[in-house]
């Protein structure tokens, strides 16, 4: 079985370098996107500035949890770190080698290492080809297999995420958006990558169906060492699977920390106000319930506040706010963050 | 009229496939009152969509057939009313909120035109009349500088906004009732708390029904007063939120509950319901949940089971209902 996802590595393509071996899988160095927009609210261009120096680590074996508000960048930043949106400025490493600089053949044999699952199943496999043809896709770009050796692959795959071999010969519609997201993800793994970026690839699926991808997550993940960035709306569902976590808000990380200290003592105003808006399942605790209601508008990510950009909506906003934008500093109990009342 | 705002009953609803007509809705009922919202949550293939296009009149002509039910809005029955009355229905009395309003909004208008547009077409009126509507509803949802807003293109908002954009348009002829298919789902939780105090304000305003499609049976605790649980393609529980929760009448909404992530602890392995969905077309004799209950006996293997009234209200589909004690969630 395990041959399904390693033998890639030894089949063709150089080996990846690996300057320290205990060193992070990735590394993103004040990475920075700009988007070019057409016509603004007055008709004139412009740019939005995304993600806006975004640095961030995750370890091999490691879960980092990316959070935050809608629009702050969350699927930028995994973008950009796979190249499928071309970072402005900063530095993505992976295994050690920086692959912002990488030229077109380089960057393809770095992107077996690294792959994306993205929220919406349909979206990612071909609908007209049988799911053995897209699932075996990466492994005729990047390998020259024989028929059976593919089929044989093929079929590995697909036992791998809790489905039969003999589902390759089937056609998309035929499956349900549970098993269509398990058909992504042996796609994702074909070429036994290091980095799985997941983007809100559950939160399409019941809790059950739900429940069942992320246990095959971290299946994989323990037995072939996959790290992963998951990106989710979902904070319980992060609570379960992250080992760190780290929160966005307008194009920045405001705040970092391994996944417990996160949800049980937030140390920034906007995660504060995130896990306070998370509804309980349960109607009468829910009534009960507090709620730290964010005053004001979402600022314009093309037009950003000045200090700090979460000022215009913090309820506990000081004068230095407005006008200086805080340094990222340690944060009690572990992680970082970003925010006045720590300085 | 003493009847609900909506009511379906017997829903059969059928869809074209390779193997011929396959039916994907068998018997669904439940009512609506007015101001009242109505959760409808389940299995990912269960029906929530289809149930809610069908109530819309927006099944494809093409590949699928209402083969029995009614379904009556204040009292009009809508299986088989003419398209043309369906349209004018819709956006007037009736109206629907998709997950992506990227997709239901026109990315080369003005928003404030397309709002306006829709009240156009429902209420007539001048140019002028619709576009200071627009401009009105906007603001209602909460949009600042709305005046100015109309006049931006949807890719200049973001997510939450636009999310709130099309509320405004679902809202802008004042429905007795809206369809919301996973309005929240694509939204981080504070834009989501930000909509359904928005919904809740319509409710209060306009007294606005709300049939609310959703996994997230947080948002379900939070925002309904009751809840349509589906699977298979049948309802199988029906209750009050509060009993819901903590006294779920079928093995199914029970086992929905406990595999519920929670926010407050890490678990160890997260729990699933063993077995997958039927597909359509291949149900199991007898309770449609009986392969993957764990609280299986001969009898639900192939007896029907009906939906059965329950003494404190709402239904079960159980043949063991009133033997069983499922646990909630605390
Ligand atoms: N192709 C693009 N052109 C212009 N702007 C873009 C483009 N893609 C994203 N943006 C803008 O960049 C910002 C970040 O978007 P992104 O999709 O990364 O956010 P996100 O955190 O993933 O949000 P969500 O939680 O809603 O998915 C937003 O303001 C968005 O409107
Ligand atoms: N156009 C179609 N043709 C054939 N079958 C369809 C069509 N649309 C839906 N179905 C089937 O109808 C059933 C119900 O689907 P529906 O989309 O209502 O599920 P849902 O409860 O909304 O699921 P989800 O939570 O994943 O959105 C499924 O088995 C689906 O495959
Ligand atoms: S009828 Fe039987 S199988 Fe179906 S839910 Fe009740 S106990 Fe479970
Ligand atoms: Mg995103
Ligand atoms: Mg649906």
């Amino acid at each position: 079985m395990t041959n399904a996802v390693n033998a890639s590595q030894s089949t063709s393509g150089s080996v990846s370098p690996r300057a320290d071996p205990a060193g992070p899988v990735a590394e993103v160095e004040d990475l920075t996107v700009d988007f070019r927009l057409r016509g603004g609210i007055l008709g004139r261009g412009g740019t939005l500035r995304a993600v806006r120096g975004v640095s961030l680590e995750i370890g091999e074996r490691e879960t980092l949890g990316l959070v935050g508000e809608s629009g702050s960048g969350k699927s930028t930043t995994g973008r950009a770190m796979l190249r499928l949106v071309e970072p402005t400025a900063g530095s993505v490493r992976l295994d050690g080698e920086e692959i912002t600089a990488l030229g077109r053949g380089d960057l393809r044999l770095a992107r077996r290492r690294m792959q994306m699952v993205f929220q919406d199943p349909y979206s990612s496999l071909d609908p007209a080809m049988v799911v053995g043809e897209s699932i075996g896709e990466p492994l005729d770009v990047h390998e020259s297999l024989s028929r059976s050796e593919r089929s044989t692959r093929v079929g590995d795959l697909l036992e791998h995420v809790g489905l039969s071999a003999t589902y390759a010969q089937r056609y998309p519609y035929e499956f349900s958006g549970g098993q269509r997201q398990r058909l992504a993800i042996a796609r994702a793994i074909a070429l036994n990558p290091r980095l799985l970026v997941c983007d809100e690839a559950v939160s399409a699926l019941d809790v059950s169906t739900q429940n069942q991808i992320l246990n095959l997550l971290e299946d994989l993940q323990a037995e072939f060492g996959l790290s992963y960035l998951f990106i989710a709306h979902d904070l319980a569902v992060v609570r379960h699977i992250a080992h760190r976590v780290a929160v966005m808000y307008l194009g920045e990380i405001v705040e970092t920390a391994p996944t417990d200290r996160l949800f049980d003592r937030p140390a920034h105003p906007y995660t504060e106000a995130l896990l306070s808006a998370v509804p309980v399942p349960n109607p009468r605790r829910q009534r009960e319930r507090e709620r730290i209601v964010l005053r004001g508008e979402v600022p314009d990510a093309a037009n950003p506040p000045s200090g700090c950009a979460f000022h215009t909506r913090c309820p506990h906003v000081m004068d230095v706010c407005k006008v200086e934008a805080p340094p990222v500093v340690t944060a009690p109990g572990g992680g970082t963050v970003r925010c006045h009342l720590h300085t | 009229m003493t009847e609900p705002l909506l009511v379906v009953e017997g829903l059969e609803v059928e869809f074209a496939t390779d193997r011929g007509w396959v039916q994907v809705l068998d018997g669904v009922s439940f009512t609506v009152d007015r101001g009242e919202t109505v959760g409808l949550v389940g299995e990912s293939g269960s029906g929530k969509t289809v149930t809610s296009l069908t109530v819309l009149g927006l099944l494809p002509p093409e590949s699928a057939r209402i083969t029995a039910g009614s379904i009556r809005l204040d009292g009009r029955e809508l299986v088989g009313l003419p398209r043309r009355k369906m349209e004018a229905l819709r956006g007037d009395e009736l109206s629907m909120i998709f997950q992506e309003p990227m997709t239901s909004l026109d990315p080369a208008f003005r928003v404030g035109d397309q709002i306006a547009e829709v009240v156009r077409r429902h209420r007539g009126g001048s140019k002028r009349a619709a576009w200071a509507r627009a401009v009105e509803v906007l603001s209602t949802v909460g949009i600042p500088h709305a005046e100015r807003r109309a006049r931006s293109y949807p890719h200049e908002f973001s997510g939450g906004m636009r999310q709130r954009v099309m509320i405004a348009m679902a809202l802008s002829c004042e429905p007795k009732l809206v369809i919301a298919d996973e309005p929240t789902t694509a939204l981080d939780v504070t834009i989501q708390a930000q909509v359904l105090d928005l919904l809740r304000a319509m409710r209060d305003e306009f007294g606005t029904a709300v049939v609310f499609v959703t996994h997230d049976l947080g948002v379900v605790a939070d925002i309904c007063d009751r809840a349509v649980v589906m699977y298979a393609g049948q309802v199988v529980e029906r209750a009050g939120v509060d009993a819901l929760y903590e006294h779920p009448r079928h093995p199914y909404t029970e086992a929905l509950l406990s595999a519920m992530p929670q926010l407050t602890a890490r678990s160890g392995r997260l729990a699933t319901i063993p077995g997958s969905t039927p597909p359509a077309g291949a149900m199991p004799a007898g309770c449609r949940f009986h392969p993957r209950c764990g609280h299986v006996v001969d009898a639900c293997r192939d007896t029907a089971v009906a939906e059965h009234p329950l003494a404190e209200g709402g239904t079960s589909r159980c043949l063991r209902v009133s033997e069983l004690a499922l646990k909630g969630s605390a």
